[in-house]
């Protein structure tokens, strides 16, 4: 009844045509039972035609029967908004624009943030779902847990990320796999797309019945094979083992990490060695599972903790050293709910975006007060037509209604824009989080949470644009309005503080601390970026991937011999090198471990932690880093020889006070492991992961005196040249192409390194800034418009001024006051903002204060600049009125 | 709600109660139910056009009829006009609302 109610209501044309017509066959039948009784067709028809009566009236009765009447008069006051687009569409457009603005950012970023931080796993009820912390466990802890602690876990999984390489077909491309344990699939209560999925049987080293075993997600399974079901029984290799595909996981599953998609899943045990399955000290497994029905996430962890005691004292390793084992009894885990899952791109993105989430806000806010603006702006210009519909009847709530519901258009038509348009921002917000170490994969798609999100986002936007207009429409007075002449009203113009004065100066107060968060940030990325790295920033970094091409051991070394080799006859090579990290090595990691000076016993303690690097001979050259003492390593440092080790002054000065290190000793590792190394020479300082750390005291190793179990690893090539990079870049590919055409490489520059360590840094900056240029321009607009329309009303008060001998140097200066005070005030509003809510940014800053005077200063400054700027068109124009014409008008 | 053409000979929503009665025996369309009213009536009812079809809209927009195009017996279109369930109902509390006034306007004639 509602919904027959609304079709009429929306399509009126059709129910008034469907009428008209079901009347006309009444009177055709009229007309036929008056012709049998005798009357000719033409005597008949207009007979008929008379006994039907009224029959315009008869259709307007049954509209009003149809609707209600404020339903009417809503679809009135719609159409009349549609009207105004008609008939002013610049005015339409600057309101749909602003709307969409705001609310489209807005929508973008909060469906970037319900993607990553708010969605449901999509698996079976996600709220039984939790995960154990600290973050990863060994395998032995796994087993056990799962042993000792049904109670609090009936189903538990393990499962870990990992990065692979990947043979779908000829070429080796790097992947990240999703390993989890056999009870994955079932835990999680899923159902596979097709075929089906791997279980406990799949799950043991070597493989179960079927071999080695892998599900394909359903995005691959789209973008790779067109959903062909005959993937089901294809091979794909995976690290040169080759893996069968047995079944597709449905649609939108992704695993249980927000953020990153893996294309296949492995049974988690399938590939480790011994060492993975058997040490307790290896952790590389995050834990989650199903809770039992009955008990809350907190019963559930205190339950944990009365087992976890146990479960360590089970796996510890008996010939573990007392301090280690002491350390490892005293780990602590925490469960928490695993809802929305875990992730690690969560961990590093979420803050960011909730504090993206306030600017974006803000910037709606600076948006409603356009549109509000502009809504008062034409309430003034429609005054006298307000004041004769009052005064020929029409309610004042009426009129206010019809001032709300056309802000709802407006806002309906911007939010629709917005909409389309955050889908495809949030997709370029994706891009920009990505790199290529660590890329980012999100359904940024709309879902019923973001579009109630937007909905309720755009009623209150509609309303807040509406406030001060309906308002105003409510006050009108119809008789002073019609009575008042444009001259008169024009005096109070410029100096009371009128609703339109108050709304841009809170813009230009919001816009100062979009600027100053955009300032900040920028700062901050300044100072990371103008960090002395320690080393030159246009070095070639040359990785590349052995190992996944089956080079190991002996091979291996040949390999890197060969390449540096190779790396070193390329015209334009002034130097190469090989090292275990790269410089910058972020995703790559760290090496650290606790040394003892000069045959003192290494004990485990912070203070202690080195981090370290085996390099080749040349290393320090080709990166360009100094040596300040002693040598650098030669050909002569060999497995033979005596163990030696390069070290950077902040080590020095930490373990050799009195500054004397060069031919001192070094240990690491103890007991049995236990290796002495000389100090041969002092190397300046160098950033070790990324430019932000605080100075690393680094040790370097000779690469060939590393003990052959540390030598199965792909090592990356230092290059540096003279003149063209890309020309070299290019005949290194060749060159590894020659040596073997199936290892997958990458050649980046240390400063691309640096740009993608750097990514959160640089989407806060890109995007503040941009928010805050938006917010500029809208503040911008709204101060010209308000001065341009003072100006315009004004000019008879002006021309008086002109024609009684003002200088128009005067009137100029008067208009452009006016801009600077409403400026200054919201520029004081917006500094003592920027003072209170800097801190909320503190976290994501680096070596800027959160009240950073600069910042500032610089957004402050900008805003008055550009308020100085807004001010000049219109004090021109005032300053030519010319005062006949002006005294002339009305 | 302005101008209304409610016939003056007849009590306030006695049209629409007779024209549900008069769906009862089938589907009709809006001159059938005229006819059928002046029919069984003894040619006393006469309802309007102007009358009948914003009363038709009404039942349609409260879900007591439904509407369906169809042909009729010359073979024009036409729309036909079934009771609902809900109708049904409908007709049903009228009858007994009518029914109690008509008893109560009968004693007040007798008694006063």
């Amino acid at each position: 009844m509602m919904l027959t109610r609304l079709r009429a209501w929306i399509r009126p044309g059709r129910w008034d045509a469907e009428l008209a017509e079901e009347i006309e066959a009444h009177r055709a039948l009229k007309q036929a039972e008056y012709e049998r009784a005798g009357m000719s067709p033409h005597e008949a028809a207009a007979a008929s035609r008379r006994a039907l009566g009224n029959v315009t009236l008869a259709r307007e009765d049954a509209r009003r029967v149809r609707f209600a009447p404020w339903l009417e008069s809503c679809r009135q006051d719609v159409a009349y908004a549609f009207r105004i687009l008609r008939r002013s569409p610049a005015f339409a457009a600057a309101m749909v624009l602003v709307m969409a603005l705001g609310i489209g950012s807005t929508t973008a970023v909060f469906g970037l943030l319900d993607a990553l931080v708010l969605r449901d796993l999509p698996v079976r009820d996600p709220h039984r779902l939790a995960y154990v912390a600290h973050p990863s466990f060994s395998y032995p802890v796994f087993t056990e847990l799962k042993r000792r602690a049904p109670h609090v876990f009936p189903q538990l999984f393990g499962w870990n990320l990992e990065g692979a390489n990947v043979q779908w077909s000829s070429r080796l491309e790097p992947a990240e796999i999703l390993m989890a344990s056999g009870e994955f699939y079932e835990t999680l209560g899923i159902a596979p797309a097709l075929g089906r999925f791997f279980t406990v049987a799949d799950d043991r080293s070597g493989g179960g019945p079927d071999g080695l075993v892998a599900v394909i997600s359903h995005a691959s399974w789209t973008r790779r094979f067109g959903r062909d079901p005959s993937v089901i029984g294809r091979t794909v290799r995976i690290d040169r083992r080759v893996f069968t595909i047995v079944g597709v996981s449905p649609a939108g599953f992704f695993g249980v990490a927000p953020g990153l998609a893996p294309e296949l899943t492995i049974p988690l045990t399938v590939l480790a060695d011994r060492d993975a399955l058997e040490a307790p000290t290896r952790s590389w497994i995050h834990l989650m599972g199903r809770l039992s029905d009955d008990i809350s996430v907190e019963r559930a962890d205190a339950a944990l903790q009365q087992v976890w005691p146990a479960v360590l004292e089970v796996t510890v390793n008996p010939g573990m050293p007392a301090d280690r084992r002491a350390m490892y009894l005293g780990r602590t885990v925490t469960l928490h709910s695993a809802r929305t899952g875990f992730s690690r791109v969560r961990n590093q993105f979420e803050e960011p975006l909730w504090l993206l989430l306030a600017l974006v806000a803000l910037l709606l806010v600076v948006a409603t007060a356009s549109a509000a603006n502009l809504m008062l702006a034409r309430a003034v210009a429609r005054r006298r037509e307000l004041a004769v519909r009052l005064a020929i009847g029409a309610g004042r709530w009426r009129l206010v209604r019809q001032m709300v519901t056309e802000a709802v258009v407006w806002t309906a038509l911007g939010a629709g824009a917005g909409v389309l348009g955050a889908s495809w921002a949030g997709n370029g917000l994706v891009a920009m989080m990505t790199t290529w170490e660590d890329p980012i994969a999100l359904e940024t798609g709309l879902n019923l949470r973001v579009l109630s999100f937007t909905a309720a986002l755009a009623l209150l936007t509609a309303m807040g644009a509406a406030v001060f207009p309906a308002l105003r429409a409510s006050r009108a007075n119809a008789g002073a309005t019609l009575k008042e002449s444009s001259q008169l009203t024009g005096a109070a113009g410029l100096r009371r503080w009128s609703a339109g004065k108050l709304l841009v100066s809170a813009q230009v107060a919001l816009t100062v601390l979009l600027l100053f968060g955009a300032a900040l940030f920028v700062r901050s990325l300044q100072r990371i970026v103008e960090q002395d790295a320690g080393f030159d920033r246009d070095v070639l970094i040359v990785s590349s991937d052995a190992q996944a091409a089956g080079y190991e051991a002996e091979r291996l070394k040949a390999f890197h011999a060969a390449l540096l080799e190779r790396l070193r006859t390329i015209p334009g090579v002034e130097a190469a090198s090989l090292s275990e990290y790269p410089p910058i090595s972020d995703e790559d990691g760290a090496w650290t471990q606790s040394i003892g000076v000069d045959g003192a016993p290494v004990t485990q303690d912070a203070s202690r932690y080195v981090y370290f690097n085996a390099v080749t001979p040349g290393y320090f050259r080709t990166i360009g880093m100094r040596l300040l003492a002693g040598r650098d390593f030669s050909d002569l440092d060999t497995a033979q020889s005596r163990r030696v080790v390069i070290v950077t002054e902040s080590l020095v000065r930490r373990f050799f006070p009195d500054g004397d290190a060069l031919g001192r000793r070094v240990s690491v590792g103890r007991d049995e492991n236990r290796q002495d190394l000389e100090i041969v020479g002092i190397v300046s300082d160098a950033k070790y992961q990324r430019l932000q750390e605080p100075t690393r005291r680094i040790a370097y190793l000779a690469i060939r005196q590393l003990p052959d179990s540390m030598r199965d690893e792909n090592l990356v090539a230092e290059v540096r040249t003279s003149g063209a990079t890309v020309a070299v870049a290019d005949r290194i590919r060749q060159e590894i192409g020659a040596l073997d055409t199936t290892v997958p490489i990458r050649i980046q520059t240390i400063n691309e390194r640096i740009r993608e360590s750097l990514v959160t840094e640089r989407v806060l900056a890109m995007l503040a800034t941009t928010l805050g240029l938006s917010a500029l321009a809208l503040a911008c607009a709204a101060l010209y418009g308000l001065l341009a329309y003072t100006v315009s009303r004004q000019a008879g008060e002006i021309g008086l001024r002109i024609a009684l001998g003002a200088d128009r140097a005067t009137v100029r200066w008067m208009v452009l006051r006016q801009s600077l005070v409403l400026g200054a005030v919201g520029v004081i509003a917006g500094v003592a903002a920027s003072f209170a809510l800097g801190g909320f940014a503190r976290n994501m800053l680096y070596q800027v204060s959160a009240s950073d005077p600069f910042a500032l200063a610089a957004a402050a400054g900008l805003m008055l600049a550009i308020a100085l700027c807004a001010g000049l068109l219109p004090a021109r124009r005032a300053a030519r009125v010319d005062p006949v014409v002006a005294l002339r008008v009305d | 709600m302005g101008l209304t053409n409610q016939p003056p000979d007849l009590l306030p929503g006695t049209l629409d109660l007779l024209i549900l009665r008069t769906l009862v025996r089938g589907p009709m369309h809006g001159y059938g139910i005229a006819e059928r009213l002046r029919q069984i009536s003894d040619e006393v009812l006469h309802v309007g056009e102007s009358s009948l079809y914003p009363a038709l809209q009404r039942l349609l927009m409260n879900g007591w009829v439904k509407a369906a195009w169809g042909a009729s017996d010359n073979n024009r279109r036409a729309r036909f006009y079934t009771l609902t369930a809900a109708g049904k109902r409908r007709l049903d509390e009228e009858r007994k609302e009518f029914q109690k006034l008509v008893l109560a306007i009968q004693k007040v004639l007798e008694t006063a």
